[in-house]
C-alpha cells in the first residue's frame, strides 16, 4: 500500500537541470537510499516528494494516490501528504518540551488527549527517550534531538518516511548505532523508508536499495552488493570503495580475448572473459579493479608483474602500491604476507570490470 | 513556496499582497509626492522652486546654519564620546561600568526635554547658572545666553554624544585583543599602542557614529526649536516650520522644497556610513568576546574620576534638577525659597488642564496603535524578505527601512501633501495623519527586530511543522510567532517609547483634537507656562524612565538603557 513511485521526475532552474527524468517505483517496507555527492539532486527529489519543491516535469505517486503532477496541475502540500520527515538539523522546535514535539502531528489532527499519550508514549519508548518527555530541546544531547526527530516522524504513522542525511551532524560512533538502531525501528514497524546521504558506508549498510545520482541523473539503481560487485559504470565503480583504474586495449583473436596494456608494453596480454567485450575489435577501455580483488604472488608465478613502491601497515591489512610500467595500482592484502618497498612482485586478477574509456 | 501557496491557500496571497499594497500607499506614494512636487509649479517641470528657495536669504542662511550645527555638534560629540569611550572600557577608572550607563543615559532623555531644561539653566534674563553668577560674582546682566549658536551646538552635543560614545564602546570592546599585543611583542609601549594601532583600528566607528550625530542634529526640531528661534536662529527644521505655520500655498511649496534639502544631507550621511564605513568597521573587528587588559590611570585616576562625575552632572542631574526644580516652583524668576515651592503644577496638568489630558491619551492612543500596526507590518514584511521567495521582496524591505532615515519633518510633510484632500482623502488635522506618519517613520524598527530574529528561525522548523501536518497558518501560529516572540515584544517596545514622545513630526501633524505629549510641552513652554511645562516633562521622564526599566526587563538587558 505505501509505495512510491516516481515517474519521469525532473527539476530544473531556468537552464540547470537540478534532477533529470528519475523514474523510481519503491516498494512498501522498502528502505531505499538516494546516494550522491553533494549538489547531485538527492534532496531535491526528497524534497519534491515531500512537497517542499514543485517538480517542473513528471508525477509522483504516495501510496497510490498521485501527490504531484505537473500535467494534471496537481500538487498536495506536504500536509496533506502523510510523510513524516527527519531534517538534517533536526528541526525539533525549541520551544516545546519533547513530549509535545513528538505530539505536534496528532495534536494537529486532532487526536484525541488519551489515544495521543499513548501514541506518544509509544514511539518514545521505541526510540528509548522514555522518561524524557519533559525535557527540553536543549537538555538533550545531538544524538537525543535526533530521536525526538525520529519519534516525531514516526507517531503520524506516515505513508513514507523521508530522512535527510539525518546523521550527518552525529560524531562518528553515534552515528554507527543509530544506523542499526533506524534500520532496526524499520524493521519492527514495517515503515517504507527514503534515505538521502553521500556517505556510502551509511547507504550500503541499511539500504535494501540505493539509487546513485550524479549531476541530476540516475547512475544505477540496485541493492548494495549490486553497486559494489557490479558498477554501471565508472562514476559508481569510483564513488562507492575503493578502485584502481587500468588503461588497457582489447581485441578477440581465434584464441580467445585479450587486454593489453598500454602504459605497460612489457606485460603481456591477460586472458579476459568473453562478456566483457563491447562490439567491435581494439578498443580502448578500462579495467576497474578493487584492491582487494588483486591477490599478490611471487613474481614468478605470474605474467603481470610489478615492483612495490609503497607499503603501509593498516592492522588489519597492508596497503600497497605496486607500479606496472607507467601506472600505480593500490593493493589490499594480508598482513601475513610480507613483501618489502622495492621488492619485484606478481599479481593476480581475481575480479574486475571493464567499462568503455568515454564512459564516464 | 508561492507556487505552492497560490495553488491551495487563496488567503495566503492576499495577505501578503496586502504588505506591498500598505507600503505603496504609506510610504512610496507620499514620498514621491513630495519629490515630484519639489520640481513642479503649475504642472510644469521645472527646477524654480529650488531658485526660489535660495532668492530668499533667510532660506539660504537656514542652510548654512543646519551644516554648521551639525559639524560642530559631530564635532564636539567625537571629542566628549571617544575619550569616554576609552576611559570606561580600558582603563581602571573606579565604577566604569556604572559610568557606562550613566553616559549613555543622555539618550535616553527627550531632546527637547534637554533643550527646556538648558533654556531654564542659561537663559539670558534669569536662567538659575546666570542668577547664580549674578548672587555670587555680583555680575549686571548675564553671563551665558543659551539662544545662540553656540548654545544651539552645546545642547544638541550633550544629547548626541551618546552615539558616537555607543559606537566606540562597541568597537573596543570588539577589537581583538590579540592585535594591540602583537604591538606590545614588537616591542611598542602603551601610548604609541594607543596611537599606532588602538586608534587607527576605531577610527571607522568614531566616523560612523559621528556621521550618525551629524544626520540627527540636522533631522532634530526640538532643540533648534525652543532654543534656537527665540534667538532668531533659524535652521532648516524650523525654517519649514515657520513656513507651513505661516501657511498658504507658496510656503507649503517652499517647505517642500526645503525638505528635500533636508532630506538629501541627512540620507546623505547616513548613505555614506552604511556604504562606506560600515564595511570597514566589520572589516577591522573580530566577534571575540576576549577582554584586553586595562590600561592602569596612575596619578591621572583621581582627576579622570572627577572629570567623569562632572559630566555625569553636567549632562544628566543639573538638567534634571532644575526641570524637577522649576515643575515645583509657584513663580517663576521669584527666588527660590521653601514659601515658593508647590505640588500645585502637577495637579494641574493631571486633573484641571484639558491639553495636558488630551495629550496624555492622544499619545498613548497613538503609540499604542503605531507599535501594534509597526509590527503586524514589520513583521509580514520580514517574514515575506526573509523566509519567502517572492519577487521584489528584498525591494519591499529597502523601501520600508527608508522613511526612518528621512527626517521627521520631511516625512511630515510628505504626508501632509498626499492626504490633505489632493487625492479622495482628507486626514489633515485628524488622528490618522499622525498614525501613518509614525508608522512609517517607525515601520523600520519593526521590520529590523523581526528579520533578525526570524533569521535566526531555520526553514526545515517551519517545514517539519508542514510535513507533521500543519498548514501555513498552523506553522505560523505554532512555530514562528512562538519562537520569534521576544524579538516582537521588545520591537513593539522599541516603537512605543518613542512615539510617545514624538515632537518633530506631530507639531506639523496636529490639529485642535489630536494634541501629543510633545506638542503640549512644546506649546506651553513657547507661551511661556514654564512650571507647568517642567511639571509635564517631569511627568514624561518618570514615563520614558519607567518604560526603559521595563524593556530592559522584558528582555533581560538586551534592549533599553
Amino acid at each position: 500500500m505505501s509505495e512510491v513511485i516516481l515517474k519521469g521526475l525532473s527539476k530544473s532552474f531556468g537552464e540547470v537541470n537540478v534532477v533529470d527524468n528519475i523514474d523510481l517505483e519503491i516498494k512498501d517496507h522498502e528502505f531505499v537510499s538516494f546516494l550522491g555527492p553533494s549538489g547531485c539532486g538527492k534532496t531535491t527529489t526528497l524534497r519534491m516528494i515531500a512537497g517542499f519543491d514543485m517538480p517542473t516535469r513528471g508525477e509522483i505517486f504516495v501510496g497510490k494516490r498521485l501527490v504531484s503532477s505537473v500535467k494534471e496541475r496537481i500538487f498536495v502540500p506536504p500536509e496533506e501528504r502523510n510523510v513524516g520527515m527527519v531534517f538534517q538539523n533536526y528541526a525539533v522546535w525549541p520551544h516545546m518540551d519533547v513530549f509535545k514535539n513528538v505530539a505536534y502531528p496528532l495534536k494537529v489532527k486532532k487526536v484525541r488527549q488519551a489515544e495521543m499519550r499513548e501514541r506518544v508514549m509509544r514511539v518514545l519508548s521505541l526510540v528509548k527517550l522514555n522518561g524524557m518527555e519533559k525535557r527540553y530541546p536543549h537538555q538533550l544531547s545531538g544524538g537525543q534531538q535526533q530521536r525526538v526527530a525520529l519519534a516525531r516522524a514516526l507517531v503520524m504513522e506516515p505513508d513514507v518516511m523521508l530522512l535527510d542525511e539525518p546523521l550527518s551532524n552525529l560524531d562518528a560512533k553515534l552515528r554507527e548505532e543509530m544506523r542499526f538502531e533506524i534500520k532496526d525501528i524499520q524493521r519492527r514497524i514495517g515503515v517504507t523508508i527514503i534515505y538521502v546521504t553521500h556517505d556510502q558506508a551509511e547507504a550500503m549498510a541499511m539500504s535494501d536499495r540505493i539509487l546513485l545520482l550524479h549531476n541530476a541523473v540516475v547512475q544505477q539503481l540496485g541493492a548494495p552488493h549490486e553497486l559494489y560487485e557490479k558498477p554501471g559504470n565508472q562514476f559508481v565503480a569510483d564513488f562507492i570503495g575503493l578502485i584502481n583504474f587500468v588503461k588497457v586495449r582489447t581485441h578477440v583473436s581465434g584464441a580467445g580475448c585479450f587486454a593489453t596494456f598500454p602504459n605497460s608494453p612489457d606485460t603481456p596480454p591477460l586472458e579476459i572473459e568473453k562478456t566483457y567485450l563491447l562490439e567491435g575489435r581494439d578498443r580502448d577501455q578500462i579495467l576497474a579493479i578493487r584492491p582487494e580483488n588483486i591477490r599478490l604472488i611471487s613474481p614468478d608465478q605470474s605474467l603481470i608483474r610489478g615492483r612495490i613502491t609503497k607499503k603501509v601497515y593498516l592492522g588489519n591489512t597492508v596497503d600497497y602500491r605496486v607500479a606496472l610500467g607507467k601506472d600505480e595500482i593500490r593493493i589490499e592484502a594480508s598482513p601475513s604476507l610480507d613483501f618489502d618497498t622495492g621488492e619485484a612482485v606478481g599479481m593476480k586478477f581475481e575480479s574486475y570490470v571493464l567499462f568503455d574509456k568515454n564512459d564516464r | 513556496m508561492v507556487a505552492l501557496l497560490q495553488k491551495r491557500f487563496r488567503v495566503d496571497p492576499i495577505i501578503l499582497g496586502s504588505a506591498f499594497a500598505i507600503i505603496a500607499i504609506i510610504v512610496v506614494f507620499p514620498f514621491t509626492l513630495l519629490f515630484l512636487n519639489s520640481f513642479r509649479v503649475d504642472g510644469v517641470f521645472t527646477l524654480q522652486n529650488y531658485a526660489t528657495v535660495f532668492q530668499a536669504k533667510r532660506n539660504y542662511t537656514a542652510l548654512l546654519n543646519s551644516l554648521q550645527l551639525g559639524f560642530f555638534t559631530s564635532l564636539f560629540s567625537v571629542l566628549l564620546g571617544a575619550p569616554l569611550a576609552w576611559l570606561v572600557t580600558r582603563t581602571n577608572l573606579p565604577f566604569a561600568r556604572l559610568f557606562k550607563t550613566l553616559f549613555i543615559l543622555p539618550y535616553m532623555i527627550p531632546p527637547f526635554i534637554g533643550a527646556i531644561a538648558w533654556s531654564q539653566l542659561l537663559n539670558r534674563r534669569n536662567g538659575y547658572v546666570n542668577r547664580l553668577a549674578q548672587s555670587i560674582f555680583g555680575i549686571q546682566g548675564y553671563v551665558f545666553n543659551v539662544n545662540t549658536m553656540p548654545g544651539l551646538i552645546w545642547v544638541m552635543a550633550l544629547y548626541l554624544y551618546p552615539f558616537v560614545f555607543i559606537t566606540v564602546v562597541g568597537a573596543l570592546e570588539r577589537m581583538d585583543p590579540t592585535l594591540e599585543e602583537a604591538a606590545r611583542t614588537c616591542g611598542s609601549r602603551t601610548m604609541k599602542i594607543m596611537k599606532d594601532i588602538t586608534l587607527p583600528l576605531v577610527a571607522p566607528s568614531i566616523a560612523g557614529g559621528a556621521l550618525l550625530v551629524f544626520a540627527s542634529s540636522i533631522a532634530n526640531f526640538g532643540i533648534p526649536a525652543l532654543i534656537g528661534m527665540q534667538g532668531r536662529v533659524f535652521v532648516l527644521t524650523t525654517m519649514i516650520y515657520s513656513y507651513m505655520h505661516s501657511g498658504g500655498f507658496k510656503g507649503i511649496s517652499m517647505a517642500a522644497s526645503l525638505s528635500i534639502m533636508l532630506m538629501g544631507i541627512s540620507v546623505g550621511a547616513l548613505l555614506l556610513n552604511n556604504l562606506y564605513l560600515k564595511k570597514k568597521q566589520y572589516t577591522l573587528i573580530s566577534g571575540k568576546s576576549m577582554r584586553p587588559k586595562t590600561l592602569s590611570l596612575g596619578r591621572w585616576k583621581i582627576p579622570c574620576f572627577v572629570l567623569a562625575c562632572v559630566i555625569v552632572f553636567v549632562t544628566v542631574i543639573l538638567p534634571f534638577f532644575s526641570i524637577v526644580l522649576t515643575s515645583l516652583l509657584d513663580a517663576w524668576g521669584a527666588d527660590i525659597t521653601w514659601e515658593n515651592l508647590t505640588l500645585r503644577n502637577y495637579k494641574y496638568i493631571l486633573f484641571d488642564y484639558r491639553l495636558t489630558r488630551d495629550a496624555l491619551k492622544n499619545s498613548f492612543l497613538l503609540a499604542i496603535s503605531s507599535a501594534t500596526i509597526c509590527m503586524i507590518l514589520g513583521s509580514l514584511i520580514a517574514y515575506i524578505s526573509i523566509k519567502t521567495k517572492i519577487k521584489g521582496r528584498k525591494l519591499l524591505e529597502t523601501i520600508s527601512l527608508i522613511p526612518y532615515t528621512i527626517p521627521g519633518t520631511v516625512v511630515a510633510i510628505a504626508m501632509i501633501l498626499a492626504w490633505s484632500g489632493g487625492f479622495g482623502i482628507n486626514l489633515y488635522n485628524t488622528f490618522w495623519i499622525l498614525l501613518v506618519a509614525y508608522v512609517a517613520h517607525y515601520l523600520a524598527f519593526a521590520v529590523r527586530t523581526t528579520s533578525a530574529s526570524l533569521e535566526q528561525i531555520h526553514s526545515s522548523l517551519e517545514e517539519a511543522a508542514r510535513v507533521s501536518g500543519g498548514s501555513w497558518t498552523t506553522s505560523l501560529k505554532d512555530i514562528v510567532i512562538p519562537l520569534i516572540r521576544p524579538g516582537l515584544v521588545a520591537g513593539w517596545f522599541l516603537i512605543f517609547m518613542p512615539t510617545l514622545r514624538e515632537l518633530t513630526m506631530s507639531i506639523l501633524l496636529w490639529g485642535p483634537r489630536t494634541v501629543t505629549i510633545g506638542v503640549a510641552v512644546f506649546e506651553m513652554q513657547e507661551a511661556g507656562y514654564v512650571q507647568i511645562s517642567a511639571a509635564f516633562a517631569t511627568l514624561l521622564l518618570i514615563i520614558v524612565i519607567a518604560g526603559n526599566l521595563l524593556v530592559k526587563k522584558l528582555t533581560r538587558g538586551k534592549i533599553g538603557i
